[in-house]
């Protein structure tokens, strides 16, 4: 018989995420300058971006032991070290494991003083160690913060740090504007990160691993801005595109303008036709938002899958149905209009986003009934939201591909099962802080008051639509709809967007 | 037709009719646990309530004969009023979804059309309307518009503007006054057209229930019709 895990103290939980707000304050302006960090930004540009970046930075002194990351949390920050020391713990901590400080100064990007040590390669993979000290001037939680994965490994104060917080935007911008940070950044993720993504591609997922290596090693990593184009219709296409983060809109130039053909998010492949016939960019690609790609040579590809004849098979079937959809965009403008929509409502982010087709909805409420009564009584969803012709939107959870709610949650609360469509909310760890609520852009994430706290001020817990977890029938709204008004809705089923949208609109 | 014959279509009506009739429970049976849970959609259940509503009518049709007495011209008349409130029911169902969605821009879900009506009331004290504007908002408009009412028309844009008449006199020509009776009017359209959702909801709600109530007399009555014969 195995023990059962005690449950996790919620007003502990709280206490730790206020303690850690207290621990903040901002950022001073001379410290900064004086930072590393800052050198391989041009002269002329470093006082621009310390200005941009000042109200957004913010210091925090942690206490010898206090917890900073926890493996499989999800974090939106980085942490730079101003003083002081942190323990790395893969797997979580072990008192018998021997630390082991890893400095490797060749991957430190290009500094005036020299004084820093950057933590800037993977242990191999024979070192046995489970812990690792960083000490001033390194950096770690980056690739956590840039990929939204979770983090991989707990982090604590091992005495007294000051760290420097560095947020998502904060980052990106840090990114953009210092080279020989995104240098270190991307040859981080190169070793650590670059080949477990090429093996999740299902291209490669046959190529034995000396080969993805092979790929990963001779990737180029590039950054787009949001509105920055990413190939254009017409211009030679010699590379395949694996998109590593973000939304990139696939657009095809028709006489009356550009029409939206599709999107492209984390995971997925461009370039595909030009790669295997030659042909030029049959299409304009365009960065949404903050667009990461791992760009891979035509030449390298047809190396790596000359030995596999079904990656080329592959290649030629996602080629194929690319060039279909271009055909229909161009050919039914409905089609592009429907794409357009998607974007326009937030749907194009969504795995699995709730639609109620309001021309045969009777307003019955037969789905909020059947929601509430899956979830103790509470709905997770309000009937009410934003409208694209009969369609309605309703207040419900899209479980984005790219969930901005887990990245604030101070508990790791919030968090999407490798390969599961929903996003859940776990119960026991929530502290009602309302990050996540506050952080959704549209607003899918409700507040509930669920009691009263021992210090005698309400209880709230955040709660969203969890597409019924565990539920053998799927979700209880759709199922229980009598006229088959509510659907869901994948933005990366192209046909069922293509279908609700395309004439109704 | 033979006796025995008439007699069994009224038994295969009968279970028909209250197979139907167990449509409603699709609601309580989500509560249920897992294994007990019946796994078909919502949807499937109101086509066979449909189906098997519509083989019982025709099969009680079979099985009647000229009836003699009360009770038979009861269960003959429910029989007909049952079937005629499912029609109903049905055509509101497709047509009022269609009214609400294409006809009315204002949509909001029932339980909180009231809270929608305040708060359109209070916008509507709060704009800058010249004093025997505002007295003539006060005597005619307000007490309209702070009240929920039952529409099964959507409104059109006249029906606000005629309203609004008495206001238009009062306003003045000004830009002011002429921006604040725009901004009324729309207030105005939008109470009307709460007042439209929520009488065409009402409409297929009572429909419904009258489909209910016939339905339960019906299934009721057949049942004693049943056990009578049986028994006597």
């Amino acid at each position: 018989m195995t023990a059962e895990a005690p449950a996790p103290d919620r007003d502990a939980l709280r206490r730790r995420h206020e303690r850690r707000l207290h621990l903040q304050v901002p950022a001073r302006l001379e410290e900064l300058r004086a930072l590393p960090l800052f050198d391989s930004v041009p002269e002329r540009a470093r006082e621009r971006l310390l200005d941009k970046v000042l109200p957004k930075l913010r210091t925090a002194r942690f206490p010898a032991g206090e917890e900073i990351l926890r493996e499989g949390e999800y974090s939106d920050t980085a942490f730079y070290i101003l003083g002081g020391e942190v323990e790395v713990a893969l797997g979580g901590y072990s008192e018998t494991a021997r630390p082991v400080v890893v400095r490797h100064a060749q991957a430190a990007p290009p500094r005036g003083d020299g004084g820093a040590t950057w933590v800037g390669r993977a242990a191999p993979a024979t070192e046995p160690a489970t812990r690792r000290v960083l000490a001033a001037g390194e950096v770690f939680g980056e690739l956590a913060a840039l990929s939204r994965y979770p983090v991989s490994a707990s982090v604590r104060a091992r005495v007294e740090t000051r760290l420097l917080l560095l947020k998502l935007p904060v980052l990106r911008l840090l990114l953009a504007a210092a080279p020989g940070f995104r240098a270190f950044v991307d040859q981080r993720y190169r070793e650590r990160a670059l080949g477990r993504h090429l093996r999740g591609v299902a291209l490669f997922a046959g190529l034995p691993d000396e080969r993805v290596e092979a790929l990963a090693a001779r990737a180029e990593l590039r950054a787009f801005e949001p509105g920055e184009r990413i190939a254009s219709e017409g211009d030679p296409a010699r590379e395949l595109l694996l998109v590593r983060g973000g939304l990139v809109q696939v657009q095809a130039q028709a006489p009356d303008g550009p029409r939206v053909v599709t999107y492209l998010r984390s995971g997925d492949l461009a370039g595909e036709a030009g790669l295997l016939l030659g042909a030029p960019w049959p299409f304009d690609l365009v960065a949404l938002d903050h667009v990461e790609i791992v760009r891979l040579s035509r030449a390298d590809v047809l190396d790596a899958i000359a030995l596999d004849p079904a990656v080329e098979r592959r290649l030629w079937e996602s080629g194929v149905v690319r060039l279909e959809q271009r055909g229909e965009a161009l050919a039914d403008p409905g089609v592009a209009q429907a794409m357009e929509a998607l974007r326009a409502a937030g749907l194009v982010h969504g795995e699995s986003a709730l639609l109620i087709d309001l021309a045969t909805c009777t307003r019955c409420d037969a789905c909020v009934t059947a929601c509430a009564d899956s979830h103790d009584g509470v709905p997770r969803f309000v009937r009410q939201g934003q409208r694209l012709g009969r369609w309605l939107v309703p207040t419900a959870c899209h479980q984005c591909t790219d969930p901005v709610c887990m990245l604030d949650c101070p508990t790791g609360a919030i968090t999407r099962e490798w390969g599961a469509l929903e996003v859940t909310i776990a119960e026991s760890t929530c502290i009602g802080c309302g990050n996540c609520a506050s952080g959704c852009p549209w607003g899918n994430v409700l507040m509930v008051e669920t009691g009263t706290r021992a210090d005698g001020a309400p209880q709230e817990r955040a709660v969203k639509c969890d597409l019924c977890a565990g539920r053998r029938e799927g979700p209880a709204c759709v199922q229980a709809c009598p006229h088959e008004s509510a659907l869901r809705l994948s933005a990366r089923d192209r046909a069922a967007a293509a279908r609700a949208f395309g004439r109704a609109l | 037709m033979p006796r025995s014959v008439t007699l069994w279509l009224g038994v295969a009506a009968l279970v028909a009719f209250v197979a139907s009739a167990a449509f409603p429970l699709h609601r309580l049976l989500v509560r249920l646990p897992e294994r007990w849970r019946p796994r078909f959609r919502a949807a499937a259940w109101l086509r066979a309530h449909r189906a098997l509503g519509a083989l019982a009518f025709l099969l009680a049709l079979l099985h009647v004969r000229p009836p003699r007495g009360g009770a038979g011209l009861l269960l003959l008349g429910l029989l007909v009023a049952c079937f005629l409130s499912a029609g109903l029911v049905e055509a509101l169902v497709k047509r009022v979804p269609q009214l609400l969605s294409e006809r009315l821009r204002a949509s909001e879900p029932a339980a909180r059309v009231s809270d929608r009506v305040r708060e359109l009331a209070a916008a509507a004290r709060a704009l800058p309307l010249a004093p025997p504007a505002r007295a003539a908002f006060e005597a005619q408009l307000a007490p309209r518009l702070e009240r929920p009412a039952w529409r099964l028309r959507p409104p059109r844009f006249e029906d606000a503007a005629a309203l609004l008449a008495p206001l238009a006199v009062a306003a003045g020509a000004d830009d002011v006054a002429r921006e604040a009776l725009e901004d009324l009017r729309l207030l105005v359209q939008e109470k009307l057209e709460l007042d439209a959702q929520r009488g065409l909801e009402g409409a297929l709600a009572a429909a419904r229930a009258l489909h209910a109530a016939l339905g339960g007399a019906l299934i009721g009555l057949a049942a004693v019709h049943g056990a009578s014969f049986w028994f006597y």
